[in-house]
C-alpha cells in the first residue's frame, strides 16, 4: 500500500557524500534493485559506483534520508560535449523497504530541480527496462517516451529486454 | 583494403579529419578540445582497452577508421554502438560500404556482437548507405543536438541484428 513519507520530519534529501559510496554499492548488489540496472557482477557495480562518485563531485548526486540514514539515491550524469550537453541522464534507486512511499518521486523531482542549476541543461532523460516501476513516476512527472530499443540488455542467453528512454523538458514546471 | 587495429600515433589523422567542418557537422563535437578528446577516446581508449578501433588502409594510405564502443558491462556486451569515418578525399569510391561490410563481420566474429547500432543526424547522407546495408531505424531522438546558432537537429537511431 502506498504511504507518502516524504512530508514527515524524519525525511530529508541532501547532496550525496562520498562516504555513502559503500551503501550505494550494497544497494546496487541487491538483486531487487540490480534487475533494473544493466549490472550483474561486483565489477560492474564498482564501475557504476565509481562513475556516480565522480559525477557527485560536480554536485549532481543526492541522497534521500530517513532518520538520517540513506534510503535512496539519485544522480544526473552530464554529457561532455557542448552540442549535446543540453541533455542529462537521471538515475535513481530506493531501498526496497522504502519503496512505494513517495521517495522515488521526491528524488526525481529533486533531480529535475538540480538539473536546472546547470543552465545549459534543457532536458532530463531516464532509461528504464520493461516492467520497471519507475515508469509510473516518470509519467506523473511529465516525462514522455522518446524511443524504445529492443534487445538492448541481455539477462541470459535467451532473455533480453528493451530499453525505454523517457525525457522531459525543463521548460515544464515540476 | 586492409584493416588493422588503430595505433595511438594515428590519433592526429583522425582528429584532422574530424576538424573538417563538412565532417564535424555529423558529430557532436564543436571545437578542437572536444575533437581531441573524442579522437583519444576513439583510438586511445577503445583501441587500447578492447582492441576495437580499426584503421582502414589502401596501400600505404589511411583511408578510414571505425570503432566499436564496447561496454565492459556483462549485460550489455552483446550489443555495441559504432562509428565510422572515411578520408574526406576518398568519399564516393565505395570505401564506406566495403568498410561497413567488414565491420559487421568483425563485430560478430571477433567480438561476439549480435546487435549493432548507430546514431546518425537526420540530414547525413550516410543514412542511405546504412539502410541499403540492412540497418533499420528504431527511433528518432527529436532535437537531440543543439547547434551553436541555437537550431536543433534530430538523431536517427538505427540497428541491425547480426
Amino acid at each position: 500500500m502506498f504511504h507518502d513519507i516524504t512530508k514527515e520530519s524524519q525525511f530529508d534529501i541532501r547532496y550525496f557524500e562520498e562516504k555513502e559510496a559503500p551503501i550505494l554499492k550494497n544497494h546496487l548488489l541487491n538483486p531487487l534493485i540490480q534487475k533494473w540496472f544493466p549490472l550483474s557482477s561486483e565489477i560492474d557495480v564498482d564501475l557504476f559506483t565509481r562513475n556516480w562518485v565522480n559525477f557527485a563531485k560536480h554536485r549532481t548526486a543526492i541522497t534521500a534520508l530517513w532518520d538520517q540514514q540513506p534510503i535512496g539515491f539519485g544522480a544526473i550524469f552530464l554529457l561532455p560535449y557542448k552540442k549535446v550537453a543540453i541533455h542529462t541522464m537521471a538515475y535513481l534507486l530506493v531501498d526496497p523497504a522504502f519503496q512505494r512511499k513517495g521517495v522515488g518521486t521526491s528524488l526525481m523531482r529533486n533531480l529535475i530541480h538540480l538539473s536546472r542549476d546547470f543552465r545549459i541543461i534543457e532536458k532530463v532523460q531516464c532509461e528504464i527496462y520493461q516492467g520497471c516501476a519507475l515508469e509510473g513516476i516518470l509519467k506523473r512527472l511529465s516525462f514522455e517516451k522518446a524511443f524504445t530499443q529492443e534487445g538492448f540488455v541481455r539477462f541470459s542467453e535467451f532473455e533480453t529486454s528493451a530499453r525505454i528512454i523517457f525525457e522531459r523538458s525543463n521548460k515544464i514546471e515540476v | 583494403m586492409r584493416y588493422e587495429v588503430s595505433l595511438e600515433d594515428q590519433i592526429p589523422i583522425l582528429a584532422s579529419w574530424l576538424s573538417d567542418p563538412q565532417i564535424l557537422r555529423w558529430f557532436p563535437m564543436v571545437n578542437q578540445l572536444e575533437i581531441e578528446d573524442a579522437s583519444k577516446i576513439w583510438i586511445g581508449y577503445f583501441g587500447k582497452t578492447f582492441g576495437s578501433a580499426f584503421t582502414v588502409w589502401e596501400g600505404e594510405q589511411v583511408v578510414g577508421f571505425f570503432n566499436f564502443y564496447l561496454s565492459p558491462i556483462q549485460k550489455l556486451r552483446h550489443q555495441t554502438l559504432f562509428s565510422i569515418i572515411v578520408h574526406p578525399e576518398k568519399r564516393g569510391q565505395g570505401i564506406g560500404r566495403q568498410t561497413l561490410q567488414e565491420l559487421k563481420k568483425r563485430a560478430k566474429n571477433d567480438f561476439g556482437i549480435s546487435l549493432l547500432h548507430l546514431e546518425v543526424y537526420r540530414e547525413n547522407p550516410a543514412r542511405k548507405l546504412y539502410l541499403e546495408e540492412g540497418f533499420e531505424e528504431y527511433g528518432v531522438h527529436v532535437n537531440f543536438l543543439k547547434e551553436e546558432d541555437g537550431t536543433y537537429r534530430d538523431k536517427i537511431l538505427m540497428q541491425q541484428w547480426l
